[in-house]
């Protein structure tokens, strides 16, 4: 993405925009509380999957990751910041000028294109590509997770992450969380659209991937607070290697 | 220069705090606020460091072997003995199976051994005698400017001294209080009945307590109204007057050092502002009387370097608001609570009002009573629960 010949008037407005996705307890507080968590369990796999045991410095580096429907570029910052090579795609313009716009505020060299995965140049192949909380809005997933896979590089990894097409992901993650406890927008979610565990299981398997690891991420609203777990009725993630 | 933590201070907060920031891996300048000549600070005033942060600390510096030395506290004994006529009500307090609750370290003596650590550890830069004339708050760092003119940039800068009034640069509120009182600090030598027993009396001036940080030496610490005579009697007449009030604690004791504290309380509202950070007794000055005013400070130390190094892990900033935030947020119950309770309890315990002395005894009573309430006063201040959550 190329912000130089925007206009200026412009650029302010997706400045603004990306205040209001980068500010921890403003519209995104959810995705921002949530957020430490998935990224504990994606660098976590990363570093045991290609056994990285640095610390400190940049753990990440030499690896290429690349993040679809990356938003504001939450996951793609702190990535970055460890070293990885990112690449963010959203099939939203305004959230590309807006990402790239925070990573140069931030002197992060991330690259943010407008597009899909169905349309990304399938000849560069990525070790590491985040499918989170996406999968629950395309039309035809299991199209849709084989385009995907077709980006990963041999013996890489995707992570898919969504909500379970469960009663209690109904109540919870469809009704309390939009209608009210207003975590998410009304009408964010279709429950229909909601895939079980089984279902990423089996998508991974037909695209010859192996299942690494899962985990639930539940939320505990007495502390306002986010954990893994191995409950997996609401938001879960599965990481898959490929043969 | 740039540095990735600026602390300001050299107390024991401020030089713990740049030892675990720098073993981490993080580089660090420490400003000191202490004349270079003055820096080994002369004082005989002691420490309770309960198990769980002499636990966090022999964790930290394993070469630690400084205290080991020092007889474990097993029981805290207390005596209210203000009510004429009636029998002393008293209340001790142990945990179990004759579980050590903690140690009475000199303050003196953990600042050295914090020395050593700091010099043996490259990337500490220590700037002496000095402190910041100016603080500049920028996007995502802070310029300091010091008084002999130096300029330093730094991602977060942490507050350990309650020096120089630098709150007024820091836009953080406090609510400060004189309590009107004073601590006579005597360091005594003598003979010492139950070494692993802390004693304290609540008597009609003021809370005195009796801290043994070896076989035959001890910290008295009393704390008096301001206007108490006691203050200004001679070291014989008063050692005479303490002798008489522990004659079952201590016999044939010698004063090796005699130092009066002012006692004021201070409590910050925030210990976070945009990148300033506070940590130590600037955060929360409290009242000596429950021994727990450096426990809370590592308790917040401890949580700040686990947050910090987290945080770095999953590749977020330093200085990132949400994580600064979530600090804050994880410490401000226990801060509260003995900050306000401690400040309490000294004017329960030394009010002249007969109804309010008469529900302390029974209160105390009924704490003595109850087993599960006395044990969760112990698992709160030893620290246990707070460092195995973390």
């Amino acid at each position: 993405m190329d912000i130089s010949s925007i206009d200026k008037t412009e650029i302010d407005k997706f400045k603004n925009l990306a205040k209001e996705w980068w500010k921890h307890d403003g519209k995104f507080k959810t995705l921002h509380k949530f957020n430490p968590i998935r990224l504990e369990y994606i660098i976590n796999t990363i570093k045991d999957h290609y056994a990285i045991d640095k610390k400190n410095g940049l753990p990440l580096k030499g690896l290429s990751v690349l993040d679809i429907g990356c938003g504001g570029g939450l996951m793609c910052e702190p990535l970055a910041r460890l070293g990885a090579e990112v690449t963010g795609i959203d099939a939203l313009e305004k959230n590309c000028i807006t990402a790239k716009i925070h990573a140069e505020e931030n002197n992060l060299d991330i690259n943010y294109i407008n597009t899909t995965a169905e349309n990304l140049n399938k000849n560069k192949k990525y070790d590491i590509i985040l499918n989170l909380e996406v999968i629950e809005h395309v039309n035809n997933p299991k199209n849709f997770i084989k385009e995907c896979s077709g980006l990963v590089s041999g013996n890489g990894i995707m992570f898919i992450a969504t909500i379970n097409k469960s009663i209690f992901s109904l109540i919870f993650a469809k009704f309390m969380a939009e209608y009210v406890l207003g975590f998410l927008p009304k009408g964010t979610h279709d429950w229909n659209k909601f895939l079980t565990p089984e279902d990423i299981y089996s998508f991974f398997i037909q695209n010859n991937f192996d299942v690494i690891s899962d985990t639930g991420v539940n939320y505990n609203p007495l502390r306002d607070e986010w954990f893994m777990s191995k409950r997996m009725d609401a938001n879960f993630i599965v990481s898959g290697k490929k043969n | 220069m740039k540095y990735e933590f600026t602390i300001f201070g050299f107390g024991i907060s401020a030089k713990i705090t740049s030892c675990l920031l720098a073993r981490n891996g993080f580089s660090v300048c420490l400003i000191s606020d202490k004349d270079q000549k003055q820096e080994i600070s002369n004082t005989n005033l002691v420490t309770f460091l309960s198990r769980g942060s002499l636990n966090y600390l022999s964790s930290m510096f394993p070469k630690t072997k400084q205290f080991e030395e020092h007889p474990e506290i097993d029981s805290i004994h207390c005596e209210l003995n203000s009510l004429r006529g009636n029998k002393p009500q008293s209340i001790k307090f142990n945990d179990g199976e004759k579980q050590n609750l903690g140690k009475i370290v000199k303050n003196t003596d953990l600042e050295k051994y914090l020395d050593q650590e700091i010099g043996q550890l490259r990337n500490i830069n220590i700037i002496h005698g000095s402190y910041p004339s100016m603080v500049e708050n920028k996007k995502d760092e802070i310029k300091l400017k010091l008084n002999n003119g130096e300029e330093i940039d730094t991602d977060l800068f942490i507050v350990s001294s309650t020096k120089n009034n630098l709150a007024d640069l820091i836009s953080i509120d406090f609510i400060k209080k004189d309590l009107k009182k004073s601590a006579i600090s005597i360091d005594i030598n003598g003979d010492i009945k139950n070494a692993n027993c802390a004693f304290q009396k609540f008597t009609s001036d003021g809370p005195l307590a009796l801290l043994p940080y070896s076989k035959n030496e001890a910290s008295i610490v009393w704390s008096l109204k301001r206007d108490s005579k006691l203050l200004h009697k001679d070291n014989e007449e008063l050692l005479q007057i303490i002798t008489k009030h522990l004659s079952e604690q201590v016999s044939s004791i010698k004063m090796t050092s005699n130092e009066k504290h002012k006692l004021q309380f201070v409590y910050a509202k925030n210990l976070v502002y945009k990148n300033t950070v506070l940590l130590g007794n600037i955060a929360h000055n409290i009242h000596p009387i429950a021994g727990q005013g450096l426990n809370l400070s590592i308790k917040d130390i401890a949580l700040f370097v686990n947050q910090i190094k987290k945080y770095k892990s999953l590749g977020y900033k330093l200085n990132d608001q949400m994580v600064l935030e979530e600090f804050e947020m994880k410490r401000k119950i226990d801060n509260t609570a003995y900050s306000f309770g401690t400040f309490l309890l000294d004017d329960i315990f030394s009010s002249n009002n007969n109804f309010v002395n008469y529900t302390a005894r029974t209160g105390l009573g009924l704490v003595e009573k109850i087993k599960n309430l006395k044990q969760l006063f112990i698992r709160s201040a030893t620290g246990e629960d707070f460092y195995k959550a973390l």
